[in-house]
């Protein structure tokens, strides 16, 4: 108990003097066959302290998806960097960066879910590679279920929810991992207004512990964030 | 891994497909070899309760009638015990043609229990009685007693012959279709009347050669005349062993050739059945890929996925061939293996499923799902995940 009690204050102290996530001069140059050479994101740099909350906002096109897929190790820089608690991604292996993978939490614009299996399995397919047996996930869907305001959805199909009831499935998946850090790209893109202010109290009640980076074109998800970072082709057009 | 027997169930189009089309290679494959190894058995089984050597003459290379002087030659060699004479002679009976053997042999030489023959055996003599396969007599319509209409000529006129017995077939194939009768009877229809197809020599087991090279040694141009260009062959047990199978062995190697071929052109089927729903496959991939499961993980999941798929299907393969034979009596297989004329009786097709065959099978089965799934699921693993967050 001690023990968890002196990493903490020193995970504190830590907090305090390094950022949770570092980007550094973020380039991410596609070669298109069609358009040529693509520069989606250009040079970026920010720093996100843990338990913030920062929307990257712009329009369409001007490389959000881009960044968050660097960020949350699913593509490589071009040049740049990444550092996450201090370890940078250039420096990390194939291995390193599934490891990474597995302390971030993931909200696509649409959930990804596997079909024909229902909503329990889906959210906690992610805990299978870290050694969960059934009856765990089982566990462990009930309370994030709940934590997103579907407890009574675990035994539903996915193919059946509507959007919304979809997006808060994938919200669930990506925290059932106990994440630091939540990575969401436009969560609320494709609802409806009543779904949207939903996932997006949601989102507002996350950021009390977890730190979140999020892409929206939603002014009012945007409202809420700590930092706003507004990117414009490719370019950081703010601190 | 629980997670790829789940699997299975997430993809059922593409499972279902690519499980149907195992099951269409490995059916075949392995009723066709469970054949094949039956009629050797069979063949052996025959070959074991005949003689030690088998004598036929040859004119020129084609087997012709042997003058019946030779068989009291052969009877005269040192170390013969037995020599039995048989005429044998395809027939075709009936208005549909069925296809017949007629095996003229001593009436105590029929390789027949005699209490398992309903009515009895036939006399010695040109008694002109027929002991014949049940199958045979049923596709006749003929029962005991019956007479057979006069379907053979020869220079001496015509003869009604009688069937006096019928024999249960479950024994060989090749059984339910032979008309035993008596050396004299055979040698009316087949006009031969001073001449037999074989000899059947018994003799002690370690004299064997010894005899085989005096008969082929006998001087045939003072026995019978000069220049007749007849030769002796005679064939040892063992090698008719080596000889009467090979046939089989071959039908079963060309099958062998003929299930590679099917399963080379297999391949390409798996995999574009397992490049079925491929975008909901690679989605699946990056999303697994996304939220933190290793590549090799993805690998084991499908490498399971695809190893429960290919036992199923070669299970059930088993099943299916099994009741094809059992059941089914094996319709369709027993022309690859037997000539029409060969008067076999598929009323007995013998089968011996061995595990060899089976494994390979399924061995076979196993590589070709595996190349086709696993390395599609490899190649979108191990790009980077980004597929997922578009
Ligand atoms: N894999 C890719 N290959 C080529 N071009 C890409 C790829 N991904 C994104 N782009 C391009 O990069 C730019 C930024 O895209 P994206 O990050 O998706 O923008 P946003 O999410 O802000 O709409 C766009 O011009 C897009 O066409
Ligand atoms: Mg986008």
């Amino acid at each position: 108990m001690a023990n968890s009690v002196g990493r903490s204050l020193r995970d504190d102290a830590l907090s305090a003097t390094q950022p949770h996530v570092d980007v550094r001069n973020v380039s991410r140059v596609f070669h298109d066959r069609r358009r040529g050479v693509i520069c989606a994101v250009n040079a970026v740099s920010f720093s996100v302290r843990h338990g913030e909350f920062v929307a990257v906002r712009g329009p369409s096109g001007c490389g959000k998806t881009t960044l968050l897929r660097v960020i949350a190790a699913l593509d490589r820089t071009t040049s740049g960097d990444v550092i996450l608690d201090g370890h940078p991604y250039s420096a990390a292996s194939a291995g390193e960066l599934t490891i990474v993978r597995r302390r971030l939490g993931l909200v696509f614009q649409d959930p990804v879910l596997i079909p024909r299996l229902t909503v329990w399995e889906n959210v906690t397919y992610p805990l299978i590679p870290r050694g969960y047996a059934r009856r765990a996930r089982r566990t462990a869907a009930r309370t994030v279920l709940e934590r997103v305001g579907i407890a009574d959805l675990g035994e539903a199909r996915v193919e059946l929810l509507s959007g919304g009831e979809r997006q808060r499935v994938g919200l669930a998946r990506a925290l059932v991992t106990t994440p630091e850090l939540v990575v969401a790209d436009e969560p609320t893109a494709h609802l409806d207004a009543d779904a949207a202010r939903q996932i997006r109290s949601l989102f507002t009640e996350l950021t009390a512990h977890v730190t979140v980076i999020i892409a929206t074109h939603d002014a009012d998800l945007a409202g809420a964030a700590d930092t706003i970072l507004e990117l414009d082709h490719g370019k950081s057009a703010t601190g | 891994m629980l997670s790829g027997i789940d699997a299975v169930a997430l993809h059922p189009v593409r499972n279902a497909v690519t499980f149907a089309c195992l099951v269409a290679m490995l059916v075949p494959y392995v009723a066709g070899v469970a054949v094949a190894r039956g009629l050797l058995d069979a063949a052996r089984g025959a070959i074991d309760a005949g003689a030690n050597v088998y004598v036929r003459a040859q004119r020129f290379g084609m087997a012709v009638p042997m003058p019946l002087s030779i068989r009291e030659a052969v009877a005269e060699i040192d170390a013969v015990e037995r020599v039995t004479p048989r005429i044998v002679s395809p027939l075709v009976l009936g208005v549909r043609g069925e296809h017949a053997l007629l095996v003229g042999v001593p009436a105590d030489l029929v390789p027949l229990a005699e209490e398992r023959v309903r009515g009895r055996l036939f006399k010695p003599g040109a008694t002109h009685e027929f002991v014949m396969g049940e199958a045979l007599a049923s596709s006749l319509a003929l029962d005991v007693g019956a007479r057979m209409p006069p379907f053979y000529r020869s220079a001496r006129g015509e003869r009604v012959a009688t069937i006096v017995g019928v024999f249960p077939d479950d024994a060989s194939p090749w059984l339910g279709r032979m008309v035993f009768t008596s050396l004299e009877t055979a040698a009316w229809i087949a006009n031969e009347d001073r001449a037999v197809t074989q000899l059947l020599v018994a003799c002690e087991n370690e004299n064997t050669a010894a005899v085989t090279r005096a008969i082929e040694q006998l001087p045939l141009a003072t026995l019978i005349a000069p220049g007749t260009g007849l030769r002796l062959q005679a064939t040892t047990r063992d090698e008719l062993e080596l000889l009467l199978p090979r046939e089989i062995f071959h039908r079963e190697s060309a099958l062998q050739l003929l299930f590679m071929l099917v399963f080379a052109m297999g391949i390409p089927l798996v995999l574009v059945t397992s490049g079925l729903g491929d975008r909901g496959r690679r989605r699946e991939t990056g999303l697994l890929r996304a939220t933190g499961w290793r590549v090799d993980e993805i690998l084991a999941r499908a490498v399971i996925e695809n190893v429960a798929i290919a036992l199923a299907a070669a299970s059930a393969s088993i099943v299916i061939a099994w009741a094809w034979l059992e059941l089914g009596r094996g319709a369709g297989i027993a022309p690859i293996f037997l000539r029409a004329e060969a008067a076999y009786s598929t009323s007995a097709l013998p089968y011996r499923m061995t595990p060899l065959p089976v494994l390979l099978g399924v061995t076979i089965a196993l590589m070709i799902v595996l190349a086709g799934s696993v390395t599609a699921t490899w190649r979108t693993a191990s790009v980077a995940p980004s597929e997922t967050m578009r």
